[in-house]
């Protein structure tokens, strides 16, 4: 095996790495967003002190964040896929050795 | 494992218990007055209804301020689950992944170099930070919701000891009304202890509200998110995704390590 399909095999890796904590972090805002505590758990005395409000819009944000984070981590994921895929495709039409040439002629 | 709090638990089936103790304790108080009364001398008998009924006032005017309160009273138990849920699902996965997330951990560690290898790298120490900062976010909401079960374990465990008190107090007064000379005197205290009640009830109820303000405001503070307001900062894949020498720039920003 090359060293380049190596390189590229081991990004791959990496890509299904950031896909996977993707998948966690997506589970995680799932969870976040079924925390939650309304009066009838916080108490009414909690409710009338803005604690019931305070908690659900953090808990909102929060479960915002991590669906952000799991967007950012799949979108990583896909792009070291697609540099992997390319580097590879152009390594086997000689591209990248073609280009090195061409640097030290 | 479900999450209880054994206290807060206690506390409140000790207050319903106390509620239907305290009917038994009321009606023998009345069957006193209504076979003593009578039995007083007639000039004092005024004195013993109007007494009375200043007592029937205040027990019903505690009595509605403690129902009210146990109604609404939540559930320390289920805060603390979430505290711990906060805690073990969200805060324990992000910081898992944050110390697994690092360049040297990576498959691709060693096999690459170029701009791009060099900006991933960037990438994956920012997102790493990132997802150790989530674990001190799921600790702060942690901490403030364990506060707030405490407040209401320590509020109800409070409760449960000065309604018993009362508990107590009222069962002395009825066996006292059942005596001629001890009548007036019984309803007298008997009404002290249910403004004693009402004061203790007022005290309780204001360290509970202070908890409350405190952790409502560590709740609104904690809601920047450290600064990101829930918005997770997004990844430059520009700067990743050139690996092509076939493109415009004929210019591979990564580039395989022999």
């Amino acid at each position: 095996m090359t060293s380049v399909k190596v390189a590229c095999d081991r990004l791959g890796e990496d890509a299904t790495i950031w896909g996977k904590a993707s998948d966690t972090v997506e589970a995680a805002s799932r969870t976040a967003d079924g925390l939650t505590l309304g009066p009838a758990r916080l108490g009414y005395a909690a409710d009338a002190r803005g604690v019931v409000d305070a908690y659900d819009g953090l808990r909102q944000k929060f479960t915002a964040l991590l669906a952000g984070a799991a967007a950012e981590f799949d979108k990583l994921s896909t792009t070291l896929r697609d540099v992997a895929a390319t580097y590879l495709r152009e390594d086997e039409q000689n591209a990248h050795a073609l280009k090195k040439l061409e640097e030290h002629l | 494992m479900a999450v209880v709090d054994s206290a807060f638990e206690d506390a409140i089936q000790g207050i319903e218990d106390g509620i239907k103790q305290f009917e038994q304790i009321w009606d023998d108080f009345v069957n006193a007055v209504n076979v003593v009364l009578p039995r007083l001398p007639a000039y004092l008998q005024p004195v013993g209804k109007k007494s009375f009924n200043t007592l029937s006032t205040k027990k019903d005017n505690v009595l509605e301020k403690l129902v009210k309160v146990y109604v609404e009273r939540g559930s320390a138990s289920a805060v603390r689950q979430v505290a711990s849920d906060w805690n073990t699902e969200v805060g324990e996965k992000a910081s898992e992944l944050a110390d697994t997330l690092t360049t040297t951990q990576l498959p691709s560690h060693n096999k690459w170099e170029g701009r791009a290898y060099i900006a991933y790298k960037e990438v994956v120490a920012f997102q790493s930070t990132k997802l150790g900062e989530v674990k001190t976010m799921t600790d702060g909401v942690h901490s403030a919701l364990v506060d707030i079960a405490n407040a209401m374990t320590t509020f109800w465990t409070g409760m449960k000891l000065a309604y018993y008190t009362f508990l107590a107090a009222m069962t002395g007064c009825a066996a006292g009304a059942c005596t001629v000379v001890g009548l007036i005197p019984s309803i007298i205290a008997g009404a002290g202890f249910c403004a004693k009640f009402y004061d203790d009830l007022d005290e309780l109820s204001t360290a509970f509200r202070n908890a409350l303000e405190t952790n409502e405001a560590k709740l609104e503070d904690l809601q920047t998110l450290k600064g990101t307001e829930g918005r997770w900062p997004p990844i430059n894949g520009e700067a990743l995704s050139d690996a092509s020498v076939l493109d415009e720039d004929k210019e591979s920003d990564w580039k395989a390590l022999p």
